[in-house]
């Protein structure tokens, strides 16, 4: 019994690394992005082609790499892409989750193809190996925690205020001397760090790196777990990350099938949108934000030509 | 698009309006500026040299274009054809958030204060700059990040205090009145170190205590030899503060004089409240 | 004349899916919605075909069935879900969002109902290879490429000639007249809906008959219609068909040279790169708008 608890626990926070810049991106730089499961999909095999091949297993050194790569490739496909406008950016997004993933298991000889890459070395910090449950338990509540005390940290800094600026309004911001674009991408590329440490640690945990794990279904899981607990908190996201992280897990003890998490996902997606425009944790902002709604982004990026009133 | 080679009036240390300064230089030059949207041309040629430390006021029907201008002038907007400078830069075409940074403030008809963030951060958020809202230098240098930001909020506490808003420095700019909006508005563009400002319909909306009080930070602002261009339908407060003002009709300046003299022309009266 | 196999091979693929652009073109050139539900209630249909031919019944009655299930599933799709929401007020970003949900749930129901395994259906007299010279050809792949031609040029004589076409750029491009046209706007939309994902059903069912049919087409199934819409200028029917026709053939040429998994990729790839250098969509200056 314990041992479900843990898993489903380390489960819930290791998605959680990864939804919590997802949630900044979408619910501050207003960017519907899809394709974050293939950046968590690259921080996986990252590990698994390090660990695999015996040249490293030590976290401290493959979670920089991992951060590396991820921001890199955050950074390429967000630069071009962030300048398209709504659904040119979504069908975009879509694109290259499915060129990363597909592309990464064309490459056989360094994914192993559809299967994947299984039976890692088991993680080390230092020399200390990392095993059972619990000793994961101990590794990921901290780096967590350091995540989570970073983005605090960084929302009551001078660049946490640029992002409320931007969700708020984009033209007074630029007003206020401050890049939009440039803050986008920035946002995005953080999110996609998030995303590849959270699949290093994902894949050392689950010891499998499979690339039917990265799909567009995933991605879509991500964002709702984002919808559901709220775009514009940090707790939010996290609430969602611990629903649908462990719903697998529930509807196997309560013997529902597994397309339950499907159904599930679906119709939370469609009370959001019905009822629940904000998630959860809007609930609170809601009543400021209608202030200052008429100005408000109708589109799912914010390729905005920095228009003013006309008169 | 001129790139401004990474200048921004906020880094020199805090701001210091001119005062008393003779200048050389002309703050803010318009030079025939055209533009047009599909068929109808919005602007026609709008020529005008900003003097310095004056207020100087835009008035015009609707649909004169004013707005439209205050787009041009501060970047939101790309000209047709004529060119923009600010302080002998030549900032044609440039974005906005790049000409605010050269020093130019502009605040808008619908106020667009940032209504999660308080008094305080909202003015802050115009007193910082790229150094603390870079997300790498933000995580490099967490320390000097940290100084930045002490800054940016004490010009950001001063600015407050200069429009009177202390007792709100700390609610939700969402939560305070129209009038306070408007005022804290005024005081961002104080924050972003703004020696140029166009303001656009000030005191649009507001009841008389307003007004007064909004007469006087304004006439603060120009005591203390900031040049402000200013579009106001509310002709007693044009009367009261400017000294020179601008008649526009469908994109062209008609007059230009004292506020006493043009409004004495009847014909421009005629066309202001239509025949 | 392996080229000219690969030709005739792409423009076969690429009619397919022509008709999957032309349906997710008509819905989102006129409506200007995102309908990522698209492939799903497409796949709803198919499997209603799929399940009905699998049972022993005609196939022929299998498919005017799905023909209809088609028409009307897209019908519903806009009163059940965009119009409620449209009424509702809420923006694109939370529509479309809706939208992910309903393909979401509809990805899980349906292997949860007819299992995950792949079902087949198909004409086997459809699927005969023929030779016209070295070619070799089915009279599926006739009947495809027919498909997607026929039905876009009627589709573009209609919106440009008929009354339903001038009523419906009214509404379109007029959203003050939309709104005070009340319920007579609901049909229309709901019809263009509903002919939208009939026209799709046709593409997917031709494009399941030479392969199978499993719970997972859809996704892919609209996403390539939407990368061809708005890589061809959205609202463009010319444009769309253009692009289709590419795509199938370079697809199938990057398949004979390199391999079938890494054509997909590039087509993807060259999509991408296509969006940045002309992010309006090839024919977008040049447009022939629909509307």
């Amino acid at each position: 019994m314990t041992y479900i608890i843990q898993t489903i626990v380390i489960y819930s926070l290791t998605y959680s690394i990864a939804v919590m810049g997802l949630s900044l991106v979408v619910g501050y730089a207003q960017i519907f992005v899809l394709s974050q499961a293939a950046i968590f999909g690259v921080g996986s095999f990252t590990y698994a082609v390090l660990a695999g091949r015996n040249i490293t297993s030590d976290l401290l050194l493959v979670i920089p790499i991992a951060i590396v790569i991820g921001g890199v490739l955050s950074l390429v496909t967000g630069l071009p892409l962030l300048r398209l406008g709504g659904d040119y950016y979504i069908v975009a997004s879509l694109a290259f989750q499915y060129v990363i993933v597909q592309g990464l298991v064309n490459w056989t000889s360094l994914s192993g193809g559809p299967p994947g890459l299984f039976a890692f070395p088991s993680p080390t910090i230092l020399g200390w190996k990392i095993v059972s449950n619990m000793d994961f338990i101990y590794v990921i509540v901290p780096i967590l925690a350091i995540a989570l005390g970073s983005l605090l940290w960084i929302r009551r800094m001078p660049y946490g205020r640029a992002l409320v600026a931007m969700a708020d309004d984009e033209v007074a911001l630029a007003a206020g001397g401050v890049r939009a674009d440039a803050l986008r991408v920035s946002v995005f590329v953080l999110a996609g760090i998030l995303a590849a440490v959270a699949g290093v640690l994902f894949t050392s945990f689950l010891d499998v790196a499979s690339p039917g794990d990265f799909g567009i279904t995933e991605s879509i899981l991500m964002i709702t777990m984002v919808l559901v607990g709220g775009a514009r908190s940090l707790i939010g996201p996290f609430i969602g990350a611990v629903i649908l992280a462990s719903l697998p897990y529930w509807l196997n003890l309560v013997n529902w099938s597994v397309y339950m998490t499907g159904v599930i996902t679906g119709v939370l997606l469609l009370l959001v949108a019905f009822f629940l425009p904000d998630g959860v944790a809007g609930l609170a902002n809601s009543g400021l934000r209608q202030l200052s709604r008429s100005r408000n982004r109708a589109s799912l990026t914010a390729a905005d030509q920095g228009g003013g009133v006309d008169e | 698009m001129t790139p401004n080679d990474g200048v921004d009036v906020r880094d020199s240390g805090h701001d210091e309006p001119a005062s008393g300064q003779v200048k050389t230089e002309s703050p803010l030059i318009a030079r025939g500026l055209f533009k047009r949207f599909g068929a109808l041309e919005v602007v026609s040629g709008f020529h005008h040299e900003l003097q310095a430390g004056v207020v100087t006021g835009l008035v015009g029907p609707n649909g004169a274009g004013k707005t439209t201008i205050f787009n041009l002038l501060s970047g939101a907007l790309k000209p047709d054809s004529g060119s923009v400078w600010l302080a002998n830069r030549d900032v044609t075409g440039t974005s906005l958030y790049l000409v605010s940074r050269l020093g130019l403030g502009r605040s808008f008809q619908d106020v667009r204060v940032f209504p999660t963030l308080n008094c305080v951060e909202n003015c802050a958020l115009y007193a910082q700059t790229v150094q603390g809202t870079s997300l790498v230098r933000t995580l490099i240098f967490p320390r000097s990040t940290r100084r930045h930001s002490f800054v940016a909020r004490q010009t950001a506490r001063e600015a407050v205090a200069f429009v009177g808003l202390e007792k709100a420095a700390n609610s939700p700019a969402g939560a305070l009145s129209y009038a306070d909006q408007k005022l804290l508005a005024i005081a961002r563009l104080l924050a972003i170190g703004a020696k140029t400002l166009l303001l656009d319909e000030p005191a649009s909306g507001l009841d008389r205590r307003g007004v007064e009080t909004l007469l006087g930070v304004i006439g603060r602002l120009r005591d203390e030899g900031r040049t402000i261009l200013l579009i106001e339908h509310n002709l007693d407060v044009v009367r009261e503060l400017c000294q020179k003002i601008l008649f526009l009709d469908r994109g062209k300046i008609l007059a230009e004089g004292p506020p006493g003299e043009v409004f004495a022309r009847s014909e421009l009266a005629e066309l202001y409240f239509g025949a | 004349m392996r080229y000219v196999q690969i030709l005739v091979n792409g423009l076969v693929t690429g009619s397919i899916y022509g008709l999957a652009a032309l349906g997710f073109n008509l819905i989102y050139g006129t409506t200007k919605i995102f309908h990522v539900a698209y492939g799903s209630v497409i796949m709803i249909a198919l499997y209603f075909v799929t399940s009905i031919s699998l049972s022993g019944s005609s196939i022929y009655f299998a498919l005017a069935v799905g023909l209809m299930c088609s028409l009307a599933l897209g019908g519903l799709v806009y009163v059940v879900l965009y119009a409620p929401l449209e009424r509702l007020g809420r923006n694109r970003t939370t529509i479309f969002i809706a939208a992910l949900g309903l393909a979401t749930l509809i990805e899980a129901v349906i292997p949860w109902v007819y299992g995950p395994q792949p079902l087949t259906f198909y004409l086997p007299s459809l699927n005969t290879v023929v030779f016209i010279g070295k070619v070799a050809i089915s009279p599926l792949d006739i009947a495809a490429v027919a498909a997607a031609l026929v039905l876009s040029l009627t589709l573009w004589a209609i919106i440009k000639w008929s009354k339903f076409g001038r009523q419906l750029r009214a509404i379109t491009s007029n959203v003050e007249l939309g709104s005070v046209m009340g319920i007579r706007r609901g049909v229309i939309l709901g019809s263009v809906f509903a002919v939208g994902t009939a026209i799709g059903f046709i593409g997917l069912t031709m494009q399941s008959m030479s392969s199978s049919v499993t719970p997972v087409i859809d996704v892919t199934y609209t996403l390539i219609a939407a990368m061809i819409v708005l890589g061809g200028g959205a609202g463009s029917l010319v444009g769309s068909y253009v692009v289709a026709m590419a795509w199938g053939v370079i697809q199938n040429g990057i398949t004979l040279w390199v391999s079938a998994d890494w054509a997909t990729v590039i087509v993807y790839l060259a999509f991408l790169v296509l969006i940045l250098i002309r992010p309006l969509g090839l024919m977008s200056s040049t447009s022939r708008r629909m509307l």
